[in-house]
Parts: structure tokens; C-alpha cells; sequence
């Protein structure tokens, strides 16, 4: 767990496994315990319109779900999400620390999305990734995961 | 001694939602759960609605999100 003190961002599927209860039963009571806990221990948590955008489009996908969220059901949870974190935008510099970490990293093709998750918490100094795609982030040095 | 703690009954497992179950064997009642809607465990902290999407087709990634951008 964090200390209180700090700040942690909520990446997409954190999101997606907390919404439905039958997709993934166990992440799911992982994903609704944790943020209990982060909520008791006064932490700090944030999400992007990325991260909200990447969710819509996940949850009403019918490719994925036999019963995908309807864009109603969708919009609603987003509002939830928004009433219950924070909000941080990409700002002017965001995209400057975006390249930077590509040539640090040499990052190519869809990878880029997760770095831009990468360069808004640096960004707006969050330092830890609530996330179960641990494999793509491990590398990262700026910021550490919760998961 | 009677305890009683809050678990989720799926595909024939008893999963705990934060407590240990402290013994090998137990006596469980099970509350049934309305399909469409299902509450958030209850737990204090965030209250998050949440559905069932009746099954899982495929895994996602987050490339899912942009497959069909340009």
C-alpha cells in the first residue's frame, strides 16, 4: 500500500474490472477492495480524459462483453469516475516529456498510449500506476505500480 | 462460536471479499444476487455501481481503444 501522502493514478482496466462483477471475478473484488483501501489511507486518485476515453470505448465493445455497458451506462459510470477522482489534464509540456520518454525508451506504434499515461503523471507529479498491465509498465523508472 | 463475513459465491468457489476464513470448514448461507445490477461489496469507502456483462468473449488490451482510430 501507499504511503498517505502520495499520489496514484487509475489506468483503464483497474476501471473496466471494478465496473463488471463477472468479467474477471477475483480482479474485480481486488480492484473494489484496493480502492477502499486507498480511500481509508487518504490517498490521493487521479484519472485522465484518456484514461475515460480508453474506458468507453472498452466497456461498449460487444466484441469483448456478451453484454457490453450501453453508452448510457457508460457516460454514467464516467460521471461517477469524475465525481470520485481527480481530473488531470495534459498540459503544453505534457507533450515535450511524451517525447522525451519515447527516445528514452524507443517506444513505437500503440505503445504510445501508455507512455502518454507515463507523461501526464510525470506531468503532474503522480508517482505510483494503479494497474494490472504490470508488463508493459515494469520498465519505466519514473513512476512505480500498484496492483 | 458463530462468525459470519461477507464472500462471493462464483462458479462453485467461495471467494472472500477482505477477510481470511479462519477455519477448513464452514456452514454458508448465500444471498442471491440480482442479475442485471450487482452492489458493490459492502464495504466503507467508494460505492461504485457495477453490472454483469454476462461473460467474457476475449481479453482487451488498451490497443482495443484505438484499433480502429485512422
Amino acid at each position: 500500500m501507499t504511503p498517505e501522502s502520495e499520489k496514484v493514478f487509475i489506468d483503464t482496466n483497474v476501471l473496466i474490472y471494478s465496473t463488471f462483477e463477472d468479467f474477471e471475478p477475483e480482479k474485480h473484488l481486488q480492484c473494489i477492495n484496493t480502492f477502499n483501501e486507498l480511500v481509508q489511507s487518504r490517498t490521493s486518485l487521479f484519472v485522465s480524459s484518456q484514461i475515460l476515453r480508453e474506458y468507453f470505448a472498452i466497456a461498449t465493445n460487444k466484441n469483448i462483453f456478451k453484454k457490453p455497458l450501453t453508452y448510457k451506462q457508460a457516460t454514467m459510470k464516467m460521471k461517477e469516475f469524475l465525481a470520485t477522482f481527480t481530473l488531470v489534464h495534459e498540459k503544453e509540456s505534457t507533450i515535450h516529456v511524451l517525447i522525451s520518454l519515447i527516445s528514452k525508451y524507443a517506444i513505437l506504434q500503440q505503445k504510445i498510449h501508455d507512455m502518454n499515461i507515463v507523461a501526464t503523471m510525470i506531468d503532474n507529479n503522480i508517482s505510483h500506476l494503479f494497474t494490472y498491465n504490470t508488463k508493459d509498465f515494469r520498465k519505466i523508472n519514473e513512476i512505480k505500480l500498484l496492483s | 462460536m458463530h462468525r459470519t463475513i461477507e464472500a462471493l459465491y462464483k462458479d462453485g468457489k467461495i471467494i472472500p471479499m477482505g477477510d481470511f476464513i479462519p477455519v477448513r470448514e464452514a456452514r454458508v448461507l448465500v444471498t442471491f444476487i440480482d442479475d442485471d445490477k450487482v452492489k458493490a461489496p459492502a464495504k466503507k469507502g467508494l460505492k461504485f455501481k457495477t453490472y454483469r456483462c454476462g461473460g467474457k468473449l476475449r481479453d482487451f488490451t488498451r490497443e482495443d481503444a484505438y484499433d480502429t482510430r485512422i
